[in-house]
């Protein structure tokens, strides 16, 4: 916070806040008091709060502030901050409700307002996925190739490089996103797996970055993995220099894979339990 | 519950204008600060507060008596609901006062140190810049209008989040 004091202090070397005799001036609020409400507010007000003065617009942008008011509002038993984020029928559009309203609204059913969100890369005829979220950000797939991090409540999105698996006949495309604490770094794994002839696979696994804007080949497996059903990622965690992600099938067993420098992919039972090494 | 037999132990508060206020100590243990001069032992019979008015140290002590006469929660897991449901309209009640004194008050607390009324106050500010834009915000705090952003930064700003003003 130092840093950040100083630099309101530059900002404004002149015209340091006194209580004068005035008795229309209001005390000043100290600023660890202006932190205490701006962390009170929603996202939607914040932005615009920024607008209200320098020391706002520096206290507001700063790294320290947005973590702890993310903090605040996640940990909020309430969840009076907390969105609800659904893909509905057909898949292009995103609706985005009050989780609060869900869960207590009395009238539930008849008064969540299902808001349309306008995301990047809409387009009325390209289907929409939402491959996860973590710490209120959402991974997006437009077709299955265009990956893009979004934030819905700042609506700002950063696109991920072309994965370049692309979904057809045969084949099929799966997503992992989480948080990797190591690198402190958002990253989607992205599985590809196309049917070959003679009862074989061609699996590629990538990982795509947000800090490096680039994806990295993991591996690629000529043998395959017999992976028969389609499943979902659930969890994807980073440990280190290992992935490891927890899905889940559609026959509702549990997956797990590990990534490290020896490879390793596993199944549940009830999925063909299948050990790759490299 | 009563607390001011005439046994209990009384603190006096001094305010900025020279007015003072005989409370009980457990009313006045509610203030962090005040607990700590007193176990501290550097507490005399008379506390000044030099910074504090009488009228917002009057407003802030029939919170501390409200507060220091409900049941604590960490007292009790099982305290009724109707105190809690009672506490909560008595502060609903509290903050509605003029912005002035609710900075005043702000201000106090936070010297004093009284975490729930800090957090009270502040939550009464928020929900009423809530929703409004940033020029009803400066009105509402009298924000100093010398610290306000270049014409640019400002359409910046707008320009980043446009859809919030919408």
């Amino acid at each position: 916070m130092t840093t950040l004091k100083d630099k309101t202090q530059e900002q404004q070397p002149s015209n340091k806040r006194i209580k004068t005799s005035s008795e229309t001036l209001l005390p000043t609020l100290l600023q660890e008091i202006i932190v205490e409400i701006l962390s009170r507010l929603p996202v939607e007000s914040l932005l615009r709060c920024k607008s209200v003065c320098k020391e706002w617009y520096s206290l507001i942008s700063d790294h320290h502030f947005i973590k702890s008011h993310y903090t605040l509002s996640s940990t909020n038993l309430k969840y009076t901050h907390h969105k609800l984020v659904i893909s509905t029928v057909p898949r292009i559009n995103i609706k985005s409700c009050s989780l609060y309203d869900v869960l207590f609204n009395d009238e539930g059913s008849k008064n969540v307002g299902l808001l349309e969100l306008d995301y990047p890369l809409k387009h009325p005829r390209k289907s929409v996925w939402i491959v996860g979220s973590c710490n209120g950000l959402l991974c997006i797939a437009i077709e299955e190739d265009s990956l893009f991090i979004w934030n819905p409540s700042t609506r700002r999105s950063n696109t991920l490089p072309y994965c370049g698996f692309k979904a057809k006949a045969g084949s099929y495309v799966l997503y992992g996103f989480g948080y990797d604490e190591g690198s402190e770094d958002y990253k989607v794994v992205g599985i590809s797996c196309v049917f070959k002839s003679g009862g074989r696979y061609d699996v590629k696994v990538k990982v795509f970055s947000l800090k490096l804007g680039i994806g990295r080949r993991l591996g690629v497996f000529l043998m395959g993995f017999r992976w028969m059903i389609r499943g979902s990622f659930v969890v994807g965690r980073f440990i280190g220099r290992r992935v490891r992600i927890l899905g889940r099938c559609i026959r509702g067993g549990l997956f797990r894979l590990i990534w490290g420098r020896r490879v390793m992919v596993r199944f549940c039972s009830r999925c063909m339990m299948k050990v790759i090494r490299i | 519950m009563s607390t001011s037999s005439s046994s209990s132990k009384k603190i006096v508060l001094k305010s900025a204008d020279n007015e003072t206020f005989e409370i009980d100590e457990i009313v006045a243990l509610e203030s962090q600060a005040i607990k700590n001069m007193i176990e501290d032992e550097c507490a005399d019979n008379v506390i000044p507060l030099g910074n504090i008015d009488s009228k917002t140290l009057s407003k802030i002590i029939e919170y501390c008596k409200k507060h220091a006469e409900s049941p604590k929660k960490d007292d009790n897991a099982d305290i009724d609901e109707k105190a809690v449901e009672d506490l909560k309209s008595f502060d609903a009640e509290f903050a509605k006062v003029d912005m002035p004194l609710i900075q005043d008050i702000l201000m106090a607390a936070n010297f004093l140190n009284i975490d729930n009324l800090i957090g009270l106050m502040c939550r009464t500010i928020a929900d009423r810049i809530k929703g409004k834009t940033p020029e009803e915000i400066r009105k509402i705090l009298n924000i100093n209008k010398n610290d306000l952003l270049s014409p640019e930064q400002e359409a910046k700003a707008r320009e980043e989040n446009s859809w919030a003003f919408d």
